[in-house]
């Protein structure tokens, strides 16, 4: 029991920290988002200036002649540099921005020349809006720039000296870069990329927690159903061990009172008929009483080393009169060379007659009872499905496998859970007490075995019992 | 033939009255009933039974204990004693009486014929 509790209080704790991992993640993931999207931004921003000022130096470069140009030299050169510009479009120019403005200003900043290039509506929109007469001059002879949003588009506006080979300014340019749809494509589609990759960060990380998150809450939920189930039964087992001896002096006198009555009224037939049925109800108040007893104590087991097939066989033995009176046909898949597990003869007996009486009352008249044997290294998905909360189980451990089928009615939709359950029975009394299976399964448990019941897809129901072929130690 | 004496050590005096009825119905033996378990020793020194029927949980005193008390007597040491106990199962004893570490256990409820065979094989029958 305090074990449970333990196991349930780690549980719960390793889901805390789940938790905890997983808001980790994702309040991680949102500052990076956040962070890598301002760094995308910057990053072509940069770029945008960086071919503004390459721009320009490739046109100073070409003003290499003493003296202040005059107006048709400028034009000459811009239209030189402009073809050459188209030429590197394939550079980080074109990358930045193709629609330009330009103007050219004299030492005097006064306008000699401009050149204008624009290629998208929404430029149109800017040039109207800022025509470049109206671009800040406050930078004068240096190196300046600024960078404007207009209708969600950056404009690196930039004011650069032009000067020649020999390093003497000869004028100033000033201008608008207007970052392509393309370019913007570009620097939405990273940052929409780090977005998504972030994302799909959180969602990994989401996806390799979930299942984590999901198995500690099941856990928790099992461990929390073991206790109730344990706490359920230990009170059941003190309390049939008290009822067990309170009613069995009555049963004694009530016992003895009907042998009286029988021995010293033997002409009396209706005495005689009274006394039979008095006899009858004693007998199956001690058999209730019994299992009850049985189910409550702690047995402890007789173990031998034997074959479960031998097992198998002598039960069936038991069980032959039963089958061949409701004309139940018997289908043995024994499997031969069985490795031996370690068995208490009687009391696996008894859960077999249990399961083989259970089936053949399931099936009337006419069914078909299989009893199957099998050994095999314990696959994952059985191990998944019924061995899970069972410590000792292991993914690949040799198991025998004994698995009883009927062809019956099957179990009653929604009483899967409570077949275990001591007193559980949808039999009629005299016939069943509902103490079979619990019994079945606290002998099962004693063995350090797993038994599972379900429904046959093509009906009837399917026991089947797991035996490790090797056990540790602490077998009782 | 003298009738056998039986001594019957049982809480419960419904039990034993019956224990009582049924056994001297049968014109063999004489009963003597005692339903204070911390008496049995002294009852059955008074007595002086050919054989003892013996309950193991009794609220004054556990029914092993009353068997040492008579064990260790000199005069009673060979008197059998069957223990007679709700708390084994008919299937873990035989029905007319098993040996367990060198005491008889009969289980209630007990049928009047498996008593008596019982008895009959204590008394060398
Ligand atoms: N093979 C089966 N097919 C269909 N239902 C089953 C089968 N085995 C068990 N059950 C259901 O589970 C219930 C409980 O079974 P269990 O063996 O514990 O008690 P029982 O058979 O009713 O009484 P008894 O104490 O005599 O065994 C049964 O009453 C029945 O409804
Ligand atoms: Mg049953």
């Amino acid at each position: 029991m305090k074990t449970l509790i333990n196991k349930a209080l780690h549980r719960k704790l390793a889901m805390r920290l789940a938790m905890v991992g997983f808001i980790i993640s994702i309040v991680f993931g949102l500052i990076v988002l956040l962070i890598e999207s301002k760094k995308v931004g910057e990053v072509v921003l940069d770029r945008a200036l960086q071919a503004a000022i390459h721009f320009n130096a490739e046109a100073g470069a070409l003003l290499d002649k003493p003296g202040l140009p005059d107006h048709d030299q400028i034009q000459c050169v811009l239209d030189t540099f402009v073809t050459r510009g188209l030429k590197l479009r394939n550079s980080h120019y074109n990358k930045v921005g193709r629609s330009v403005i330009i103007n050219i200003l004299d030492l005097n900043r006064n306008e000699v020349a401009k050149y204008i290039d624009l290629d998208y509506e929404n430029i149109n929109a800017f040039e109207t809006q800022m025509h470049t007469s109206n671009l800040p001059r406050h930078h004068n002879n240096k190196d300046w720039y600024e960078l404007k949003w207009i209708k969600g588009f950056p404009f690196v506006l930039y004011g650069v000296p032009l000067t020649n080979s020999i390093g003497k300014t000869v004028a100033h340019a000033e201008g608008v870069f207007a970052v392509t749809a393309e370019s913007l494509t570009d620097v939405r589609s990273s940052a929409l990329n780090a977005a998504l990759i972030i994302i799909a960060i959180v969602l990994v990380t989401t996806g390799l927690l979930y299942p984590v998150i999901i198995k500690q809450m099941n856990n928790l939920k099992s461990a929390q159903l073991q206790l109730i189930h344990a706490e359920k039964l230990e009170s059941i087992g003190r309390l049939a061990a008290g009822v067990a001896h309170e009613v069995k002096n009555p049963l004694a006198v009530i016992q003895l009172g009907i042998d009286y009555l029988s021995q010293t009224q033997k002409g009396n037939k209706d005495v005689t008929e009274t006394v039979v049925d008095m006899d009858d109800a004693v007998k199956r108040a001690d058999t209730v009483i019994k299992g009850l007893l049985e189910f409550s104590r702690p047995t402890k087991l007789e173990i031998k080393t034997m074959n479960v097939n031998e097992v198998l066989e002598e039960s069936l033995l038991l069980v032959k009169y039963e089958l061949s009176k409701n004309n139940i046909t018997l289908d043995k898949q024994l499997k031969n060379g069985l490795p031996d597990i370690k068995l208490d003869r009687n009391k696996m007996k008894q859960v077999f007659i249990n399961l083989f009486m259970n089936a053949i009352h399931a099936m009337d008249k006419d069914g078909t009872l299989t009893v199957n044997t099998c050994s095999n290294q314990l696959p994952k998905d059985l191990y998944n499905n019924y061995c899970k909360k069972v410590k000792h189980f292991k993914v690949g451990d040799r198991v025998v496998i004994v698995t009883i089928e009927d062809t019956g009615i099957g179990i009653p939709e929604g009483s899967i859970d409570k077949l275990f359950e001591p007193f559980f029975t949808t039999k009629p009394t005299g016939i069943g007490t509902g103490l079979g299976l619990s019994v079945t399964k606290s002998i099962i448990e004693l063995h350090q075995a797993i038994i599972n019941i379900m429904n046959r897809k093509a009906g009837g129901a399917s026991v089947s019992i797991l035996f490790k072929t090797k056990l540790g130690d602490d077998h009782a | 033939m003298p009738k056998k004496k039986i001594l019957v050590v049982d809480d419960e005096a419904s039990l034993t009255r019956m224990l009582r009825r049924n056994l001297e119905a049968t014109g063999k033996y004489e009963v003597k009933e005692e339903n204070v378990g911390s008496q049995g020793y002294a009852t059955a020194k008074q007595f002086q039974p050919d054989m003892i029927l013996l309950d193991i949980m009794m609220p004054d005193i556990d029914g092993g204990a009353v068997a040492a008390q008579i064990q260790d007597d000199e005069q009673l040491k060979q008197v059998p004693i069957v223990f007679l106990t709700a708390i084994i199962q008919k299937e873990e004893v035989d029905d007319t009486g098993s040996n367990i570490g060198g005491s008889t256990f009969l289980a209630k409820p007990v049928k009047l014929g498996d008593l008596i065979t019982c008895i009959e094989n204590k008394l060398g029958r």
